[in-house]
């Protein structure tokens, strides 16, 4: 009687363990399914709202502009001719500023395997908006910031969607510093150490205001939730750290094991050398 | 033509390019005459109160205050205020808000040709117009029931790619009664789905974008 107890509390135990991971399982997937869904709409808010900030403003600004022309045209020609030149320039504007938003919708594509070049990249692309931006009116006018990209340790490649992932951050981040900082300084550190893959982003600008800190989000704005949700997607983390007219600095963390890409080729290889 | 005689306008979008366009078509107007800008619902109520304008051109999707609080808040105080949308957006819901809190006219800038000059003039003169595609979207939906503030607030979140639970968390109840806000939501809108909701209530205004 006990033998046969013996024998059939492990099988239930067991019985129960597999429905119970089973359950767990399904679960997971579920929630999974769903994350991906309410990255899709999230996804969606956000390019419906860059293409009316950016495109659709500026061109609508313009149709007035044009507007303009076409009543001055008859009676004031050279009036006209002045105002199709600005016409002209706010539809470079607009056009600028559309393309900023189109590319950050298909970051995967640019990056390619060279992340430190693509980081380096930003500087020239953040300096012309921000030379742009300073033509527009009431806006702030001055010199860019200057940029500079360090890079730490012999590169490893990083998994692919690491990879895409980290320049995403990085980018949002080097761009909050060009358009709000009023730094002289922006600096990307990128250190490849053995066991964790860590990106920096500081500048020496005027520091977060400290409620956009405490919060981490300002209304509107979708920065740093943003950037801290995408790190803690794939196992990263992201610490801020902020100090009024000190600067800004923030910190991407990734384990190398979640990180670094492994090389089955080059295993493969040796093996082949070795034979 | 003496001073007196200008329609003297405050125009209100948080765009530089739009402010641009709109300043540079009422200069070629010898009747009209911009006296301020202003790119945001609280800068609008400072510079109305500062010069107060004849006509007030607003955009309604702004960052902090929104237009329709703008319009609220000005109407509040200066109840003889004329205030003329001038909106990207069609949404019927957006507009309704618009109008109840006391604009005028309600203009789309995709549809402006030619027409905002002349509405500047009709509602100095004392008119109200909506546009045509505005007035058929209010009517298509006027039967339906409107969506509570509680739901419209949900639908925000899933905007925002939350989760039932993190809406429940959010809001302080229970996930159970966040499925049953999105359910209702769905139903009221008639839509498959919560990206569906989503489409739905950002082109009919209902949540800002």
């Amino acid at each position: 009687m006990l033998d046969i107890f013996r024998i059939i509390l492990p099988v239930c135990v067991l019985a129960v363990a597999h429905r119970l991971h089973v359950r767990y399982l399904k679960h997971q997937l579920q929630e999974s399914l769903e994350q991906r869904l309410e990255d899709r709409i999230k996804e969606r808010t956000r390019i419906a709202r860059e293409l009316h900030d950016s495109l659709l403003q500026g061109v609508q600004g313009m149709m007035f502009r044009l507007e303009a022309v076409r009543r001055l045209l008859p009676h004031r020609p050279e009036e006209a001719a002045g105002h199709l030149d600005v016409a002209i320039d706010a539809g470079l504007a607009a056009i600028n500023e559309g393309r900023q938003a189109v590319g950050e919708l298909r970051v995967a594509g640019p990056v390619g395997n060279d992340l430190p070049q693509a980081l380096a990249d930003l500087g020239s692309e953040f300096e012309s908006e921000f030379q742009l931006r300073g033509q527009l009116p009431g806006k702030h006018r001055g010199a860019a910031p200057d940029f500079r990209v360090l890079v730490q340790g012999r590169a490893i490649p990083l998994k692919p969607i690491v990879r895409d992932e980290v320049y995403r951050i990085a980018r949002e981040a080097v761009r909050n510093s060009f358009r709000h900082a009023r730094a002289g300084l922006v600096e990307v550190e990128i250190v490849f150490a053995k066991g964790t893959f860590t990106v920096r982003v500081r500048d020496d600008g005027v520091g977060l205001d400290p409620a956009v800190l405490e919060h981490g989000y300002r209304k509107g704005h979708w920065g740093l939730p943003g950037m801290r949700e995408r790190a803690l997607e794939f196992g990263g983390e992201l610490e801020v750290w902020s100090q009024r007219n000190a600067g800004t600095e923030i910190e991407l963390k990734i384990g190398g094991r979640i990180a670094y890409a492994h090389r089955p080729i080059a295993l493969f290889t040796r093996i082949a050398r070795e034979n | 033509m003496s001073e007196q005689s200008h329609i003297r306008i405050l125009c209100v979008d948080d765009h530089p390019l739009l402010l641009d366009g709109v300043a540079a078509l009422i200069g070629t107007e010898p009747d009209m005459k911009l006296v301020a800008e202003a790119s945001s619902g609280a800068e609008a109520v400072r510079q109305f109160r500062a010069t107060l304008p004849d006509i007030t051109l607003m955009d309604l999707q702004m960052r902090g205050m929104s237009g329709v609080d703008a319009i609220g808040a000005i109407r509040t105080e200066w109840p003889w205020a004329k205030i003329i949308v001038l909106s990207t957006f069609g949404g019927d819901a957006m507009a309704r808000r618009a109008l109840q809190a006391g604009a005028q006219a309600y203009l789309l800038k995709g549809l402006v040709r030619g027409e905002l000059l002349d509405t500047i003039r009709l509602v100095h003169g004392g008119a109200k117009w909506i546009q045509a595609e505005v007035a058929a979207s209010i009517a298509t939906h006027v039967a339906e029931t409107a969506l509570t503030d509680r739901e419209v607030e949900v639908l925000g979140l899933i905007a925002h790619g939350k989760s039932n639970k993190l809406i429940a968390y959010d809001l302080s109840i229970n996930e159970e009664t966040a499925k049953t806000h999105v359910k209702n939501i769905l139903a009221k809108l008639h839509a498959n789905d919560r990206t569906h909701a989503v489409t739905l209530a950002l082109r009919r205004g209902i949540i800002p974008l």
